[in-house]
């Protein structure tokens, strides 16, 4: 008798099984929001860059730290699912620096809440931390006017993603009652992968945490 | 020279000459050595805990050294003894090395039962120390098992079972002591006598004594002074030899008295320390060196042992110490034998029989093929059994198929002992209901005893019970008590759905390494299929799917699989199929099985004949909710009966009791589910 024992509570929830995530309601192209723009080349054998305009509308509420906590976890856990990263990695997440960049390591970041992450993030560091092949670098550019793209000269290890200004527009939408006014929080989220081959998990990546942002938010 | 070789040597000569005539000097000089290295060892675990180098709890029994080597003086390796939370004393007496029990008590893997057990649970089967026990009387029963395993072997083995004068207020020494009387069972029942139960003096505890109770029971009683070494190894010598012969069991009352508080810490506010300074004249330390003196031994030859022992005391710790800490990885070690099974075949097509031929023709086979197996329960020889079940075994294997006293405590607990003694005892307990009585033997014991003992206790051992609900048997005699059983981890559970299930399980379940209850349903004792060939065996742990489908998957086990089955049969009319599948062994249970089926039809029903509220079938709908979550398109169904007692009255039963009917209209309601 072989025993079949029950996942260890560190070990749930659950991960969706190889081929049991429906990407059904997920088009087969990028959302015209999400524009993949080849870094160098498209051939699988460069850099593979891609950014979608993010509704943060429904974590207005939110601190800014826990805004971008939120924000991460979802990119964390969408490039888990394609791949991209695994429980393993390492996340470092940094912010550009009057001398370069300044910031934190967190490992095993995959498996992290939100609020968990948030607590980690609330002491950043004065150095630019070390990464590894298995680090994914988020670059907290809120602070900065620049588009959030590239791999800002942090190439190496899974690819470097980055958040860029959170700004509010306001946007008009149709109701049943007419034309109504409202504001709309928003902001860049662009990835950069040192193997273009990759291109299409960035994609999907991308845009699944687009969407996850869609509507309420728990 | 080991305790077995010295122990033969010692009976076979009764040369030399002691004080009382009849140990020799240098028996005595060594029975002071071993009290010397008690006291020792435990003096050095005291401080050890204050140090907080032992974690848990320690009970000491300094002063009481001259019952532990006066009891064990005589025995053999293969002789057993249990022992109780008080138990460091006996242990090292029976030949336990004395530098594993200090890893033992620091939670190291080089410990006797590699830092599993710890003070009150060590244990090593192969010295026949069956175990200290953290449960007041439990080794009780286990040694009365430890005696019949001696009895039947027939090899001249006898059984000592400690206990302290608390324990003779459980029911657990009841049940031991008239069992063993009227199997007549080579036990020594000896109670150390310390005058206090935990905080409370003995006077509190009784209104008998134990030579009274001796006379209740119908067994011989001995007293002797427990703080005299030779004295006690000299009454040992007598009866051990007697029931070597044949006689039958005797409590022995070893008067004496416990230094320490009930338990490292105790602040021991219950009694007076004159009385502590009185008894201590009486050290049993002191005691031997008289008797030294008395032989004409100069008194450096105790001095010189006592600086030996201070240095082999402190070279164990420093070994000890170096022992490391068991390796998390290794966590689940020890819970269950895992080893894998032969596949499964399909069964040849004989001549019809019933499940209560497949009872009886399973625990035939095994008690054909293993000389280790024999069956015990109440009614079980004579009678055949209330069902009839074992009619005819107990003539054709005299002495291994026993009719016990109405004892369920001293039946399991009994089987317990007797497989940590070598045997597969497959032992009955009449009605699942009355699991209650003997929940101890299962829980604390038969599961636990493998893990506690490092790997070190092997319990294959089988509880046959039954169930069933449906004939008005009311609340004590109708219940599914599978869950209660299934949450206890080290415990194999199964139910068996049809004859052919009974013998191929049963006789796996007596194989097994692992202790199972094995579950029959009493309204399927008529139930009749073709049999199978007779080494026909099914693998524990693997569910089977009974009729395949794609709809929904029902998963259910023992009768209620026959429900389960019509209504399948009466959906396919309305285009609805459905997969089936009989969990058969209900712990550890076989998840694949069940998240590869719901994979395939994504909807899920459990049926089950025990109470809904916190059942079998909450743990699979978790499995489902968790494991399957990405298969589900629909919520997860359960069928089962309200939690109640169970109705007497047939019109009440039958409005409590789910059928076929109310499991179809379930599966019914479940396929208008519609997908997301």
């Amino acid at each position: 008798m072989r025993v079949q024992r029950a996942p260890r509570a560190a070990d749930q929830p659950q991960r969706a099984p190889e081929g049991l995530v429906r990407h059904d309601r997920a088009p087969a192209v990028p959302t015209p929001a999400a524009g993949p723009a080849p870094a160098r080349s498209a051939d699988g054998t460069g850099a593979f860059s891609a950014d979608v305009d993010l509704d943060l509308t429904a974590l207005a509420g939110r601190s800014p730290e826990d805004l971008f906590a939120e924000v991460v976890v979802r990119l964390l856990t969408a490039c888990h699912r394609e791949g991209l990263v695994d429980v393993g990695s390492a996340l470092r997440v940094v912010t550009p620096t009057d001398g370069g960049f300044a910031g934190v390591r967190v490992d095993g970041a995959v498996d992290r809440s939100a609020p968990g992450l948030s607590a980690v993030l609330g002491a950043p560091g004065t150095e630019l931390p070390p990464a590894d092949a298995g680090t994914l670098t988020v670059v907290d550019a809120r602070g900065s006017r620049t588009r959030a793209q590239g791999d800002w000269g942090l190439g190496g290890g899974l690819g470097v993603a980055t958040l860029g200004r959170v700004g509010s527009a306001v946007v008009s939408s149709r109701r049943p009652a007419g034309l109504v006014l409202g504001e709309r929080l928003g902001a860049g989220l662009g990835l950069t992968v040192p193997d273009a081959a990759r291109a299409a998990q960035v994609v999907r990546a991308l845009d699944a945490v687009a969407r996850s942002l869609e509507g309420p938010v728990g | 020279m080991s305790v077995e070789s010295a122990a033969d040597s010692r009976e076979a000569e009764g040369s030399g000459s002691s004080a009382a005539g009849s140990v020799a000097v240098d028996d005595v000089v060594e029975m002071y050595r071993r009290m010397a290295r008690i006291r020792g060892f435990e003096q050095a675990a005291s401080k050890l805990y204050a140090d907080t180098e032992v974690p848990g709890f320690v009970h000491l029994s300094i002063g009481q050294e001259a019952t532990a080597v006066g009891a064990c003086w005589h025995l053999r390796d293969d002789d057993a003894i249990t022992s109780t939370h008080r138990g460091h004393g006996h242990c090292l007496a029976k030949g336990l090395d004395m530098t594993e029990m200090f890893a033992e008590l620091m939670g190291r893997e080089g410990g006797t039962c590699s830092g599993r057990g710890g003070s009150m649970h060590i244990a090593d089967p192969r010295l026949g120390i069956l175990g200290a026990n953290g449960i007041v009387g439990a080794g009780l029963p286990i040694i009365t098992g430890a005696g019949t395993a001696a009895q039947i072997r027939g090899d001249g083995g006898v059984a000592v079972g400690f206990f302290g004068d608390g324990a003779v207020a459980q029911g657990m020494f009841h049940e031991s002591v008239n069992l063993a009387a009227v199997w007549d069972l080579p036990v020594v029942f000896f109670c150390e006598n310390n005058h206090y139960s935990e905080f409370s003096r003995e006077e509190d505890q009784h209104r008998a004594g134990l030579a009274l109770r001796a006379v209740g029971y119908g067994v011989r009683y001995e007293s002797v002074d427990g703080n005299d070494v030779v004295a006690v190894a000299e009454l040992m010598q007598r009866l051990v030899g007697e029931l070597r012969a044949g006689a039958g069991p005797v409590i022995v009352e070893a008067d004496t008295y416990r230094w320490h508080g009930h338990y490292e810490g105790d602040p021991i506010r219950y009694r007076e320390a004159e009385e502590l300074a009185a008894w201590k004249l009486r050290d049993p330390l002191v005691v031997a060196r008289a008797r030294l003196a008395d032989l004409g031994v100069d008194a450096a030859v105790a001095m010189s042992i006592d600086r030996e022992v201070d240095e082999e005391v402190r070279a164990a710790i420093d070994e000890a110490r170096r022992s490391p800490f068991p390796d998390p990885a290794s966590l689940l070690d020890f819970v269950w034998v895992e080893e894998d099974d032969t596949p499964e075949r399909e069964p040849e097509q004989g001549e019809v029989f019933k499940t209560m031929d497949a009872v009886r023709e399973a625990l035939t086979f095994e008690l054909e093929h293993d000389p280790t197996v024999f069956v015990a329960g109440i009614d079980v020889g004579r009678g055949g059994n209330v069902f009839g079940l074992t009619r005819g075994l107990a003539e054709r294997f005299p002495g291994r198929v026993r009719d016990t006293p109405i004892s369920e405590t001293a039946i399991v607990g009994g089987a317990v002992g007797a497989a940590m003694a070598g045997m597969r005892p497959v032992v009955e307990v009449m009605y699942m209901d009355f699991i209650g009585v003997c929940l101890d033997a299962l829980m604390n014991q038969a599961a636990k005893l493998r893990f506690m003992t490092g790997g070190k206790a092997s319990l294959p051992l089988v509880v046959r019970t039954q169930f069933g609900a449906g004939r008005s048997s009311g609340s004590q005699h109708s219940q599914s008590l599978e869950a209660l059983l299934a949450h206890i981890p080290g415990l194999t559970v199964v139910m068996p759905s049809d004859p052919v299930e009974t013998y191929g399980l049963l006789r796996s379940a007596i194989r097994s390494p692992n202790p199972v209850v094995f579950v029959e349903n009493r309204l399927q004792y008529g139930m009749k299929a073709p049999r199978p060939n007779a080494d026909h065996l099914i693998p524990l742990g693997k569910a089977r799917i009974v009729r395949p489908g794609r709809d929904v998957t029902v998963v259910t086990w023992s009768r209620m699989l026959q429900e389960v089955l019509a209504a399948a049969t009466e959906v396919a009319a309305d285009g609805i199929e459905v997969e089936v599948v009989d969990l058969r062994t209900i712990a550890p249970f076989d998840r694949a099985a069940v998240l590869e089926s719901l994979q395939r039809t994504r909807r899920l029903l459990i049926a089950h004949e025990a109470v809904m509220d916190f059942g079998v079938g909450a743990e699979i709908a978790a499995l489902a909710a968790n494991e399957g979550f990405w298969h589900l398109d629909a919520p997860v169904v359960r069928v089962a009966p309200q939690a109640m007692p169970a109705p007497y009255s047939p019109a009440l039963e039958k409005a409590w009791l789910p059928d076929r009917a109310v499991v179809a209209d379930a599966l019914r309601r479940l396929m208008e589910v519609g997908t997301r």
